[in-house]
């Protein structure tokens, strides 16, 4: 027997990840790069350096 | 830990494996721990560590009855129970404990009183946010992702993708306790509906309810106090981890996590893929064999899908693997790696159902979620 069609997952953005969706909601791709090393990644995350916090800042790629 | 020092007293899968509506979870992890102990000759009073999956262990222990002093409820998928038995190898080598039931049981056909799943997650996780919005609903089409770069870089080919369960088939063909009874051949494989492309109906793991237990404990004590059978040594365990999404695997050709896992196992026990006798691997689907046979050392990059064609793995073949029929075929509840260790410890207990002669040492890999967890255990059935 079929499963009944599930639901489309609708993502519910957090106070970190609401500059992303709200950069899609305008059609741009924000995502964050690294200040020491330049590399960019996704997910949006607050604090991906433990020694320096504030290396996460925000681009629009 | 040195290698041997932990041993395996009891093992016990429950009676029933399939479908099972009239047990819950905790009834089918309580079967299973009663059996177990009754296997190592103990009782519910010599119990004093506890472990389980997805469920609270102190849920768990209450039920029971008993009150540990140390308890571990690592949930990672499917290879949560492996990971356990390396949690209580250390547990037991530092003296926080000396006896410790590894447990599962889960409804994951008749869904009675499931606990929640590791892999629920609320709308704002960033599984829901960056991952199954674009159309990832669940195993078969997490996978994908990485199997069809596997396929095209390796050159494996879908018949020998298929050949996996071919051969596992071939063991569990006559076990009356094989969720899929019966020999499939590559064209039955190929020509049963596609799930999720590359993957066949027969190429995803069954759907089951069951459980299963083991009994941890120290070999000092177990020689002390004496076995109803002989102890399983533990001589080597890993555990590593990757991305836990899908798409932020390092490389989806190759498990970062297997490549680790076993790696700690295999220099812990001072041995290498030529010393394994017998080879579990969690199947969840059936590309996960040929990832580790790589992955672990078994054979070359891209060399994996010919190797199991050849028969290799077959009843009768040089290396015996997924001799319970795998999860593909025998049994999977949603978190398999508890059935894999079972049937390791039976082929070295020589308590198989198609039992392998001359066995001596076995390793198990496990898997969690889509290549996020690993875990590897050996097992000897003789002392280093």
């Amino acid at each position: 027997m079929p499963e009944p069609a599930r639901a489309k997952p609708v993502p519910a953005p957090t106070p970190t990840t609401q500059p992303y969706w709200d950069g899609t909601a305008v059609g741009e791709l924000r995502i964050q790069r690294c200040v020491t090393t330049g590399k960019v990644f996704s997910y949006p995350r607050r604090f991906f350096r433990p020694e320096r916090p504030e290396t996460a800042e925000r681009t629009v790629a | 830990m040195k290698p041997a020092d932990i041993v395996i007293t009891g093992a016990a899968e429950t009676e029933q494996l399939g479908v099972i509506p009239e047990l819950t979870e905790l009834d089918l992890r309580a079967e299973a721990a009663h059996r177990a102990l009754a296997d190592a000759g103990l009782t519910m009073a010599d119990v004093d560590g506890i472990t389980c999956a997805a469920e609270s262990p102190i849920e768990m222990a209450h039920y029971l009855g008993v009150t540990p002093t140390w308890y571990d409820g690592t949930s990672v998928g499917g290879c949560s129970f492996l990971i356990h038995v390396r949690h209580a190898a250390a547990a037991i080598s530092a003296g926080l404990c000396q006896t410790v039931l590894v447990l599962h049981g889960e409804s994951g056909r008749s869904r009675v009183g499931k606990a929640g799943s590791f892999m629920a997650r609320s709308p704002s996780s960033s599984q829901m946010q960056f991952q199954n919005l674009y159309g990832l609903s669940g195993p078969p089409n997490m996978f994908t992702l990485p199997v069809m770069r596997f396929l095209a870089e390796t050159g494996t080919t879908e018949e020998q993708l298929a050949s996996v369960v071919a051969a596992q088939s071939a063991w569990s063909a006559d076990n009356p306790r094989a969720f899929r009874k019966g020999e499939v051949t590559v064209e039955d494989v190929l020509s049963s509906p596609v799930i999720a492309y590359p993957f066949h109906k027969l190429e995803c793991c069954v759907v089951t309810d069951g459980g299963g237990a083991l009994v941890v404990t120290s070999r000092k004590r177990a020689e002390a106090a004496g076995t109803p059978k002989p102890p399983i040594y533990l001589l080597g365990a890993g555990e590593a981890c990757d991305a836990p999404l899908v798409h932020d695997l390092e490389d989806g050709t190759s498990s970062k996590a297997f490549k680790i896992s076993s790696r700690l196992a295999f220099e812990q026990a001072d041995l290498g893929p030529g010393d394994i006798d017998h080879l579990m691997i969690y199947d969840a689907f059936a590309h996960l064999p040929l990832y580790a046979l790589q992955d672990l050392g078994f054979v070359g990059r891209g060399e994996a899908g010919a190797f199991v064609a050849e028969g290799n793995t077959r009843p009768g073949g040089p290396l015996p693997l997924n001799t319970n029929g795998g999860g593909v075929r025998y049994t999977h509840t949603g978190m398999y790696g508890m059935f894999a260790m079972q049937e390791s410890i039976r082929q070295l207990r020589g308590e198989a159902f198609n039992q392998v002669d001359g066995l001596e040492v076995g390793l198990v890999q496990g898997v969690g979620g889509m290549f996020t967890a690993a875990s590897t255990l050996i097992f000897s059935n003789r002392l280093p």
